[in-house]
């Protein structure tokens, strides 16, 4: 995996799911945005998308609006991770399944059911 | 009587149960603004990096996020962990998953949901993060028109019971449903 250029990456390939409101940052992975800038790794963390390649996991922390169940858009953004991390490892055969996608869910913006 | 609009809709529920919820609508608002803000820093790093400068660029947006960055982990409170999917493991911030149980409440006709507190199995993984949920508390306001409240209850539970079987793939839940409130509709 490209760590270099894959958290901006990785950002588009989130928002880009449908169900997804957007990166919605905690402290912590904005504190590692910043502390990966300062030691010049800037391709690992963006505010909301951390990659650590030492615990080979990609953390994504997301704000999702109505529409498909909760798990069902978790898993879709689970799995484009996955193949934007297929894509860029490619060339390094049996590494790329090994990666863990973690979601946080931040917040859920109605899930369609009230009625008044 | 008080009106449930003017009802508090924080609580702490009980014992060690989950820190006070915001008011829905102005952590929606919060949550849009802080969505916006990170959007931008984004866009604003990429198009510096696009041009070759690969600072740390504090720039006022920078800071600002750091700052929303505390209150938004204020408003979210801390993770809970749900069955995983067949892709990989998941948390939901306590305010997320209030949010789903409300939407259930308030789909019942003539009840308002007013606090939600949960009840949590151990964690598997990370100090802040709370286990998975094996008991829902819900309190609620009820039509003062409502003739059958045991049956209105039922109902809530059931839609509750519903959501997150559905939303979140949680079963064996206790889901208790307080009746705290009657309102005029």
């Amino acid at each position: 995996m490209t760590t270099e250029t894959s958290a901006a990456d990785l950002v588009e390939v989130v928002c880009a799911v449908p169900g997804v409101r957007g990166i919605e940052a905690g402290i912590a992975s904005s504190l590692r945005t910043l502390d990966a800038r300062l030691r010049g790794e800037r391709g690992r963390a963006r505010y909301g998308v951390v990659i650590d390649p030492e615990s080979r996991t990609v953390t994504a922390e997301v704000g999702l609006g109505p529409g498909a169940p909760v798990r069902v858009i978790v898993e879709e953004i689970q799995r484009a991770v996955q193949r934007a991390i297929d894509r860029s490892a490619a060339g390094e055969p049996g590494e790329a399944r090994t990666w863990r996608v973690l979601v946080r869910v931040q917040s859920v913006s109605g899930t369609g059911r009230t009625q008044h | 009587m008080e009106h449930p609009d003017e009802h508090d809709r924080r609580g702490t529920g009980e014992g060690e149960h989950v820190p006070e919820p915001p008011d829905r609508e102005p952590d929606d608002e919060a949550t849009q603004r802080y969505l916006d803000l990170i959007r931008s820093v984004h866009d604003e790093w990429t198009t510096l990096e696009a041009e070759g400068d690969s600072s740390v660029q504090l720039s006022a947006t920078a800071l600002s996020t750091i700052k929303e960055a505390v209150r938004a982990d204020f408003r979210h409170g801390a993770h809970v962990e749900m069955p995983p999917t067949a892709a990989g493991p998941y948390t939901l911030s306590e305010m997320a998953l209030r949010t789903v149980v409300r939407d259930a409440v308030d789909s019942v006709p003539g009840v308002i949901a007013l606090r939600t507190a949960f009840d949590h199995g151990l964690p598997e993984g990370g100090h802040r993060v709370r286990g998975v949920p094996h008991r829902v508390r819900c309190r609620i306001s009820v039509s003062v028109d409502a003739r059958h409240l045991t049956g209105v209850a039922d109902a809530v539970r059931a839609a509750v019971l519903a959501e997150l079987r559905e939303h979140l793939a949680l079963t064996d839940l206790r889901v208790d449903i307080h009746i705290e409130d009657l309102h005029d509709d």
